[in-house]
């Protein structure tokens, strides 16, 4: 009787595996395989230099803050400023990056009624190609608003966002 | 005595046997069947080298849902290769909003009626990107003449035969599913031989994947110089399985 139990067992094992060959041979498996990379949006100031009028001094230094190699602010420090008196701030606008770059807003804060900062050569709304840069003038003013031996702070912010951004 | 006797009595019965056995054969007939049974061919792949790319490279990128307008920048790129049995989409260098779509086309090859059996889908994801990535698909099925006979979209038509690109890549498969399956449906659930699943002729101004790159999920912006990937892996059986 146990023998025969074997024997059927082993014949339907058999019979499942002939199956089971007969089944891999009739069916197909088609793959999409999909990849997706993202590029990096990343734009830096280059060329930095500064002058100003007789007898005002100033010094303009890059900094990377992010650590990502590139410059993404610019010290800027100026003496014996005086009334009218000016620095040039003179930089590029550079995309390092992947990506067009658009200039979605520039924003000056700080002591601005005793300094005066006018930027030229980037507006809102410029896109610059990748690789490509925008050549910039930041002018600081000392008005007459400023007092002697005195020390004043502004700061010029560049939002830049990808080409399609709204 | 006794024993002689028993011995005639079976040396006529074996003679009897024998001649009854003569003529018996005499009296029979026989009939052969001779059976030849020719299996099927099972096959179904893709079309190889068949793929109308949306953004291919040199091409300026499209403009989101705004197909035929493309942005005067070259900036992501699309790649699709196609093999009999596995199709590569690449998307490089892409950014929030980059909007692309492939099509290609998959084969009954053989001469039985295929089904789809299961679908799995794979991701890798090491940067934390997959959030950011959308579908959508356009299904359709051409007979062997080119004819359209049966469509179906997920999750929904953006125009013609483009899809919608706004569902999460995490219901990749839940999409292939429902949408083959709603397509075949559409001509009794099962693809005929010859017929062509997706996406038509050469020329036809239709979509089948589209992709899409979100600029932000819950306050997080899509992260930069990340790679994500996924896997489809579809199963075909013949009809009756």
């Amino acid at each position: 009787m146990k023998g025969k139990l074997a024997a059927i067992f082993a014949t339907v094992i058999v019979a499942l595996v002939i199956v089971g060959f007969a089944y891999g041979a009739w069916s197909e498996t088609l793959t999409i395989e999909g990849n997706v990379t993202t590029g990096e949006l990343d734009v830096e100031f280059k060329n930095i230099s500064c002058s100003c009028s007789e007898e005002m001094t100033c010094t303009a230094t890059g900094v990377d803050t992010d650590g990502d190699g590139d410059y993404d602010k610019i010290v800027v420090t100026v003496s014996n400023g005086y009334p009218d008196g000016y620095c040039d701030v003179t930089f590029d606008v550079h995309n390092c990056g992947t990506i067009p770059a658009k200039i979605k807003g520039i924003g000056i804060t700080g002591d601005t009624v005793q300094v005066a900062s006018t930027l030229t050569g980037l507006s809102v709304g410029d896109i610059i190609d990748v690789g490509g840069s925008k050549s910039c003038t930041l002018r600081l003013t000392v008005t007459d608003q400023a007092d002697e031996v005195s020390t004043y702070s502004v700061t010029v912010m560049i939002d830049a966002v990808q080409f399609n951004a709204p | 005595m006794k024993i002689k006797k028993i011995s005639y009595i079976a040396i006529s019965l074996i003679i009897a046997m024998a001649s009854l056995g003569f003529v018996f054969g005499g009296w029979t007939e026989k009939l052969n069947i001779a059976g030849t049974v020719n299996t099927a061919d099972f096959c179904v792949k893709f079309v190889e080298g068949y793929c109308i790319n949306y953004d291919p490279p040199g091409t300026n990128d499209l403009k989101y849902y705004g197909y035929p307008e493309r942005w005067p920048y070259d900036v992501g790129t699309t790649y699709c290769d196609v093999k009999e049995d596995k199709v590569t989409i690449t998307l490089e260098n892409v950014y929030p909003c980059y909007q692309t779509f492939v099509r290609f086309r998959i084969i009954n090859c053989g001469t039985v009626s295929a089904k789809l059996k299961d679908v799995t889908v794979t991701f890798e994801d090491p940067d934390g990107l997959k959030k950011f990535v959308e579908f959508g698909v356009d299904v359709e099925i051409r007979d062997p003449d080119g004819n359209w006979v049966a469509e179906a979209v997920y999750p929904g038509r953006y125009a013609g035969a483009f899809p919608k690109t706004d569902a999460p890549i995490d219901e990749l498969k839940t999409a292939l599913i429902t949408t083959i399956n709603d397509a075949l449906n559409q001509i009794g659930g099962k693809l005929p031989p010859n017929y062509e699943l997706w996406f038509g002729r050469e020329g036809d101004e239709e979509g089948c994947f589209g992709f899409h790159i979100l600029q932000e999920v819950d306050g997080e912006i899509a992260p930069e110089n990340a790679h994500f990937s996924f896997t489809i892996e579809m199963t075909w059986v013949p009809f009756n399985n």
